[in-house]
């Protein structure tokens, strides 16, 4: 059972050498799945035969001697916002739940293309809108560490699977946190791109100045890995950028000569102390190869949460204007005219975080408010990016917690939304600047995992990578596996 | 940005969500709470920044000017309510709502 959670890269090699079939691997997967799925509830769908089928064709490919690319045959979830032809695509809705795919997202026809195997689609926040997977209409997934607490979100269900060894690789988008936070309260290493690095053609829209697409994964490697998959312009994507690919290739060079700035706020009351002290040894690890680091304040620090719920829901009520009960929804049938169906259809199909945000980010919109909410945050999302540009010009990447918490009981913070919504203070940044951030695990309280997180300028994932690799190369966290799990 | 009187039934008739009376309670109550934590921005100084809504502006590559059919068959991702071609949809002009 050890080896389900070897790293990617470890299997792929595995299979190249031909010491490992992709399709033993697969049965072998899918029997651990049966056991495991009942307790953890990662997937909403699962591709069993199709996943069978694709592993028969890679054994025979390199059985021949076939070249084929360096992930084939590894097994990954997909986040269930992200189109895959024919799968259905419920973004953790009920509102969504006869919806099937028209087309492929183009990071599915990527990963099809390198020969990874999609095993299922994953739990998620209903329409990516939460931080704990509790807002997924279907079921409450379960952090495979302690099955008492949330696995975080919204890419709750991406994270859970590759925690509880379930699958090698994961897709999940991150829009204020996503995919970093659940990574962080899993115990994994979990990648938001550069705004535009990745097409989001055929991921659901939540806030489209702010959505992106990543990978969440064991290793550091396997990141970088999935993000070369994955990563490149595409015409479908006006917003996606014509940039050159992130070296990855160089990302076990020793960190001599590298500057990073420590976020002071990393040590604010509002942070767990063993969170800081994790932090704080994290720290040393990443001297000790040979990296310098400064501590600097990010003062537009303390307007992230406020400015990002503004934007992102007012993004959102737009974004979700689409779903209205004609085209790709479930319809409230008891209508007789069109605007009341519309109405009904929307007030029964979304959940209640939903709604709260498309009210919020309406109200925000409309006239008399709109210069006080939306234009001041557009501002002061300016005020931050220029704060956070102007560090870049001194040092290679931000260092901070991941979270100002480990993972919570469910229920928790429900009753109070902003409780929920500040839990994301320290991941926003990264999403109204545009630039990339990694989160890898860092320490444990009380067994559940603490995450470290990486940012560094726009387009310079190669940065972060390297920094989190060699932290990687010194410390074994990445390689702890929630117990418990398989018995 | 003060103290912010919610004009909830407007702001729902604009969102086109239908609510329950109870739930309507509830969003009032969360949303002033929500709110009350936005007064915060004033504080920041943001005299002479512009308002943008993307951070980061690549140069866009336009695509060939070709035909194409990227999405597939929308209509056939969810099927009902189809008449050939058309989506059916309960009629325009009615009463109330």
């Amino acid at each position: 059972m050890r080896d389900l959670f070897s790293s990617a890269t470890q299997l792929a090699q595995q299979f190249r050498a031909g010491t490992k079939k992709v399709g033993d691997v697969i049965q072998q997967l899918f029997t651990h799945i049966d056991q495991t799925e009942p307790k953890v509830q990662s997937y909403l769908h699962l591709f069993k035969e199709a996943a069978l089928e694709k592993a028969s064709e890679l054994d025979e490919k390199f059985k021949k001697g076939d070249p084929l690319p360096p992930l084939a045959g590894v097994p990954i979830s997909i986040k269930d916002n992200l189109m895959m032809t024919g799968t259905p695509t419920t973004c953790g809705s009920q509102f969504l739940k006869d919806f099937v795919s028209p087309y492929d997202a183009t990071v599915i026809t990527k990963i099809l293309n390198h020969g990874l195997i999609p095993i299922g689609k994953t739990n998620m926040d209903e329409f990516a809108m939460g931080s704990s997977t509790e807002n997924s209409s279907y079921q409450n997934t379960k952090n495979p560490w302690n099955l008492n607490k949330v696995p975080g979100g919204s890419s709750g269900g991406s994270a859970a699977s590759v925690a509880a060894g379930e699958a090698w690789l994961s897709l999940g988008s991150d829009t204020g946190g996503s995919i970093r936070q659940p990574a962080a309260f899993c115990g994994l290493v979990g990648l938001k791109p550069s705004y535009g690095r990745v097409s989001r053609f055929g991921l659901v829209a939540f806030a489209s100045s702010l959505d992106q697409i990543g990978p969440i994964t064991r290793t550091v490697e396997d990141a970088a890995l999935l993000l070369s998959v994955i990563a490149g312009h595409d015409a479908n994507d006006a917003t996606s950028a014509n940039q050159a690919l992130p070296n990855i290739t160089e990302i076990n060079r020793p960190l001599t000569g590298k500057k990073i700035a420590v976020l002071a706020e990393s040590f604010d009351k509002v942070i767990d102390p063993d969170i800081q002290a994790a932090f704080s040894a994290a720290c040393e690890i990443l001297k000790s190869d040979g990296a310098t680091l400064e501590t600097v304040t990010l003062p537009a620090l303390k307007y992230v949460v406020p400015t990002y719920y503004i934007l992102a829901p007012a993004e959102a009520s737009a974004n979700l204007a689409r779903f209205d009960g004609v085209r790709y929804t479930t319809r409230d049938e008891s209508a007789t005219t069109l605007q009341s169906m519309i109405k009904k259809s929307r007030g029964q199909g979304f959940g209640p975080e939903v709604k709260r945000r498309i009210i919020l980010g309406t109200y925000v919109l409309s006239s008399g408010y709109y210069d006080a909410y939306y234009a001041k945050a557009q501002k002061v999302r300016n005020v931050l990016t220029a704060e956070m540009i102007a560090l870049f010009e001194k040092y290679d990447a931000i260092l901070c917690p991941t979270t100002p918490n480990v993972s919570f009981g469910f229920g928790e913070k429900s009753s109070d939304p902003w409780q929920m919504y500040i839990e994301d203070m320290l991941t926003i940044p990264a999403n109204l600047a545009g630039i990339p951030a990694l989160s890898i695990p860092c320490g444990q309280k009380n067994g559940l995992p603490i995450g470290l997180q990486l940012m560094s300028k726009h387009f310079a994932e190669s940065t972060i990578l390297n920094m989190g690799h060699r932290y990687q190369q010194l410390s074994d966290w990445h390689l702890k596996t929630p117990e418990g799990i398989t018995s | 940005m003060t103290s912010p009187n919610i004009e909830l039934s407007r702001t729902i008739a604009l969102a086109h969500l239908e609510v329950s009376s109870d739930e309507s309670d509830q969003y009032i109550a969360q949303l002033k709470n929500i709110l009350s934590h936005m007064e915060q921005l004033n504080t920041c100084d943001t005299t002479n920044i512009e308002t943008t809504p993307y951070v980061y502006q690549s140069e866009m590559t336009l695509r060939p000017d070709e035909i194409s059919q990227p999405f597939g068959d929308v209509k056939a991702a969810n099927p009902q309510h189809l008449e050939g071609p058309y989506f059916v949809v309960p009629q325009i002009l009615g009463e109330g709502e």
